[in-house]
């Protein structure tokens, strides 16, 4: 991730294809904010590096890392509304895996949750508002958005301006959404200090500046302002009263972000120009206080402040970048915070819009709250305290120089703020009509003269040592104060929400409800039979179709047998009352063997082989089961349902029944060959070089579609090997002693012959797939049955014949077969799925043997997992 | 093509759905695995009837002569149609992985039910 920071950083995007699309553009802004992302993240990615050294989920820390940055830079980079929200949404899936590093933590989890939630309420206002600007100007791109918002007027530029608010106010933790930040501390520091003080917060400004020249002039706009302004005097007002050392820091970052939303509310050039100043100095000064407290935590293991104490003694070298990067904040001289606070005040004086005073009073009275809860900070870790001693290990000298680093980083704009010029005066040049540029770049001085506002500016160092001092007397006023808790609030509407979803849920999805039987069948009834009493003629031409006559013939007496014995197997399932197992599973299994039949005469030869193989795999699946469930079933009375329910059962299960059935009618009926059946009839031989349509369908033509399958049938094989092995319950299973040692070799040799002829047809099966019957899915079902008749018949060899210690590797072999062997044109420049033919031999039969792998393992996982011991391994018996 | 036929195979495919539908409502949860896997059954059956073809050879005798896909067998005006049977096997295939996993499932419960007892 560093080397990816670094080359983002100097590569030369606009030069880059992709880039130069329309989706994507490099324009002033994004390259401001990937400055801004890329620059922490360099700092941070090696941090971390060392931070999170000897964790249990490193590599999965740095995955979720990385998507974070790609998805910040999409959003920075995306001109498409659609990519923007995208982006958008992974930075907050990415921000949710980050907090919740900690899986056994349950306070991180839960901020997490709340974390998610709230910022994906952001994301679908967001896509509610790109949808609505789609739909005015038919086109995804900002440029065509920008046009129809800046038209806007009266209730829609009012429920514009929402949207958007609700996306910022969401993203960067501003009131009345501020509660998820402090909730969001519970992630390892470097997230804190890169997600949530750096970066993922800035994207709710990085949104408004986008936005502002199109909707600044809305009246609206303002409600930026208000909310800027009550965030950043709230936030300050609640850090003093938290005593736990990234809490303060959480509730700082709101404040901070509340003063640059409240700025942007101003709109005027000025305003953007001092938060595009002062962002980047907050990132900076944040990043380093938090990567200080991320190792006092390492090294205290307690992040309380009152705890901690003579923090000098035990790290000298974090105090000295704690406190560099503090002053920052606060605005002393030198430092990159001051020229940003004073940039900012100028701001505040060289506007029209609002009172002067009022916002020069805003931003002081922050101000003072800002150093008082750094003074607080700074005064209980140095205070010192000889009673107690601290638990202490020190964390090594090579982590406190990141902070360091970026503490520099702080003089150093300090001192020569124009080393940004550039970038300032781009993104300016970008959103302001004005040409007042070059005349705002003059400002960037490390030194403004005495004037009031430097008089203003270091008042507020001394009023909040004075203000540190009122706390310290009255703190029980001040907890009281602070003790409405948003995130309180939301957990108690997020129950509410999730109470009212069980009941909605037991209304329409348990059995035991009235509802239940209403609903589902009489919605799909209601659309079935709605549909053909609307129009009555679909019974005419129903009928119309058909000749009544009744024709006796050899086939006519087959189907009627056929279709009376699958009636009467599907009979005996419904009215039989036994409690035995096996009753249903015979019907079940007499239904399937009859409907292999029916497939003979259907003319499917593939499914007949198909369906007989997976009739005798469930067989062996339902004995398995029964074996370890017992021969009967547990009761649970049906007859405990009062008779109302028994009756709408019966209605609704009718009902289904009929639609089925007038759904076949209207179906079932002559037709022509259908064009797609043509269309393959036609290509098969040339294209395909394979007479078997069904084969040829599934392994080339829709080769695609047989790939999603195989990866479906994967999926459920994987899980439910991963479910019997984690769940605690399979561990104790009782052994069924299934795996026995033969005992008369006699009769082991002849099934192992037997076993080795199924599996030689089961190859027979594969390599005629092409052009008869058969094919890897029949195959790989033939081939498992006969292993895992193997692995029951003779266990001993069991271990030997299969190649690989666990069925999975073959799963995974089979699946990259398959895949590499539809990717493989690419390298010679056709296109992917491309067959070729060397005579007989038909390439896509390697994608066929991927199949027949992928389902081999499929059946040796499903059928041979439970656990059984399986004997030692008799040398003299072979 | 003959009411005789479809009549007959609409009128399985109801029953099936029917007593599909009814087993997947009881309460116990090994006969809603013996329902799905019954409903399983029948909208096979019903997708590869939709690609049957029923036709007469002349107009007095009704024969079937619905062929499975090869171009071997020669006359491809009665073919049945072998999209829906791909879609088929297919699903046949992922029905029984399904059911392994709901048996599966099935045991789960049993068994930690006998492990609180």
């Amino acid at each position: 991730m560093l080397l990816g920071s670094i080359i983002s950083l100097y590569f030369n995007f606009s030069e880059h294809t992709l880039l130069e699309s329309s989706y994507f553009e490099l324009d002033a802004l994004a390259q401001y904010f990937v400055t801004v992302v890329m620059g922490v993240g360099v700092f941070i990615a090696a941090y971390a590096f060392f931070y999170m050294k000897g964790n249990h989920s490193f590599v999965k820390f740095f995955i979720a890392l990385g998507f974070f940055q790609l998805g910040m830079l999409g959003l920075a980079l995306s001109q498409h509304w659609l990519l923007f929200i995208i982006s958008w949404e992974l930075t907050s899936v990415a921000s949710f895996f980050l907090i919740s590093h900690e899986v056994k933590n349950i306070t991180s989890q839960k901020g997490a949750m709340r974390t998610f939630i709230v910022t994906v309420l952001g994301g679908l206002s967001l896509l509610f508002l790109a949808f609505w600007s789609y739909g005015q100007t038919g086109s995804w791109y900002f440029n065509d958005s920008y046009v129809w918002m800046k038209g806007l007027s009266g209730v829609s530029s009012v429920l514009v301006v929402a949207l958007v608010f609700m996306a910022v106010a969401t993203k960067s933790a501003q009131w009345p959404f501020q509660f998820w930040l402090p909730g969001a501390m519970a992630a390892p520091t470097p997230v804190s200090a890169y997600l949530h003080s750096a970066t993922l917060v800035k994207a709710g400004i990085f949104l408004l500046l986008r936005l502002s020249p199109a909707l600044k002039e809305h009246s609206s706009w303002s409600v930026f302002f208000v909310v800027g302004a009550m965030s950043y005097l709230l936030g300050g007002f609640w850090a003093i009263t938290k005593k736990d050392l990234k809490s303060i820091l959480a509730y700082s970052t709101i404040a901070q972000l509340g003063l640059m939303v409240m700025f942007l509310g101003l709109g005027t050039d000025w305003a953007i120009f001092a938060v595009l100043v002062h962002l980047l100095s907050h990132a900076f000064f944040k990043a380093s206080l938090f990567m200080s407290v991320g190792i006092i935590d390492h090294s205290f293991h307690t992040r309380n402040i009152s705890v901690i104490h003579s923090l000098f003694k035990y790290l000298p070298m974090i105090v000295v970048s704690m406190v560099v990067a503090s002053l920052a904040m606060a605005g002393f001289p030198g430092l990159n915070g001051f020229v940003s606070k004073e940039l900012l005040l100028k701001a505040g004086v060289y506007q029209s819009e609002y009172p002067i005073t009022l916002v020069v009073v805003i931003v002081i009275l922050g101000a003072v709250f800002t150093c008082a809860y750094l003074y607080k900070m700074l005064l209980q870790l140095l205070k010192p305290d000889l009673s107690k001693k601290l638990s202490f290990h020190h964390p090594g000298l090579a982590i406190g120089l990141f902070p360091l680093a970026l503490v520099v980083a702080c003089v150093v704009v300090g001192l020569f703020p124009y080393l940004f010029k550039d970038l300032y005066f781009n993104v300016l040049e970008m959103l302001s009509s004005g040409s007042k540029q070059d005349y705002l770049m003059t400002y960037l001085k490390p030194w403004f003269g005495f004037d009031w506002l430097l008089a203003l500016g270091l008042s507020s160092l001394v009023l909040g040592f004075f203000y540190y001092q009122i706390y310290l007397k009255q703190q029980k006023i001040f907890s009281k104060l602070a003790s409405l808790r948003g995130a309180y609030i939301f957990d108690q509407v997020l129950e509410a929400i999730m109470n009212l979803g069980s009941k909605v849920s037991y209304f329409i999805n348990d059995s035991r409800s009235v509802s239940f039987w209403l609903l589902l069948p009489g919605v799909f009834s209601f659309l079935v039979l709605g549909n053909l009493f609307w129009d009555i003629n679909i019974f005419d031409t129903i009928f119309s179709r058909f000749d009544f006559s009744l024709k006796w013939s050899t086939t006519f007496v087959v189907f009627c047998l056929l279709s009376i014995l699958m009636m009467f197997s599907a009979f005996m399932m419904l009215f039989n009352r036994s409690k035995q197992k096996w009753v249903d599973v015979v019907c079940l299994g007499l239904n399937g063997t009859l409907l292999i039949i029916f497939f003979y005469f259907l003319g499917a030869p593939d499914l007949v082989l198909t369906q007989a193989s997976v009739e005798v795999a469930s067989l062996s699946l339902f004995a398995l089961c029964i074996l370890l469930t017992g021969k009967k079933i547990k009761l649970k009375n049906d007859d405990k349902k009062s008779a109302f329910t028994a009756g709408l059962r019966i209605v609704s299960c009718s009902l289904m029944a009929i639609g089925g059935f007038l759904l076949a009618l209207m179906t079932l009926n002559p037709h022509t060959n259908s064009a797609a059946m043509m269309n393959y009839l036609q290509n098969a031989y040339t294209l395909a070089g394979g007479k078997n349509l069904v084969n040829i369908i599934l392994v080339d033509f829709r080769g695609f579609d047989t790939l999603g399958e195989i990866l479906v049938l994967g999926a459920t094989a994987v899980g439910v090997y991963a479910f019997l092995r984690r769940r605690r319950v399979f561990k104790k299973l009782p052994q069924l002693g299934l795996y026995k040692k033969t005992d008369s070799s006699w009769s082991r040799n002849w099934f192992s012959i037997l076993i080795c002829f199924i599996f030689v047809v089961g190859l027979f099966f594969h390599f005629r797939g092409h052009y008869y019957p058969g094919g890897g899915f029949i195959a790989g079902l033939v081939i498992g049955l006969s292993l895992v008749g193997q692995k029951f018949f003779w266990p001993e060899s069991y271990k030997r014949l299969i190649f690989f210690s666990q069925p999975f590797y073959l799963l995974f072999v089979g699946f990259a077969l398959a895949l590499v062997s539809v990717l493989a044109p690419v390298i010679v420049g056709h296109n992917v799925f491309r067959s070729y033919q060397w005579g007989f031999f038909v390439s896509s039969t390697f994608f066929d043997t991927g199949l027949l792998l992928l389902v081999i393992a499929t059946v040796v996982i499903l059928i041979g997992s439970p656990k059984e011991e399986l004997p030692e391994e008799d040398v003299s018996a072979i | 093509m003959l009411a005789q036929y479809s009549l007959i195979m609409a009128a399985l495919f109801a029953i099936m759905l029917f007593v599909g539908f009814w087993l997947l409502s009881a309460l116990q949860l090994w006969k809603k695995i013996i329902g799905v896997a019954l409903l399983g059954n029948a909208v096979n059956f019903y997708l590869v009837l939709s690609g049957f073809w029923p036709r007469t050879k002349s107009t007095d005798v009704y024969v079937l002569v619905s062929r499975p896909a090869f171009l071997s067998l020669g006359d491809s005006e009665f073919f049945s149609d072998p999209v829906s049977q791909a879609l088929v096997l297919t699903a046949i295939v992922i029905g029984f992985a399904v059911l392994a996993l709901l048996l599966f499932y099935y045991v789960y419960q049993v068994l930690r039910k006998k492990d609180q007892l």
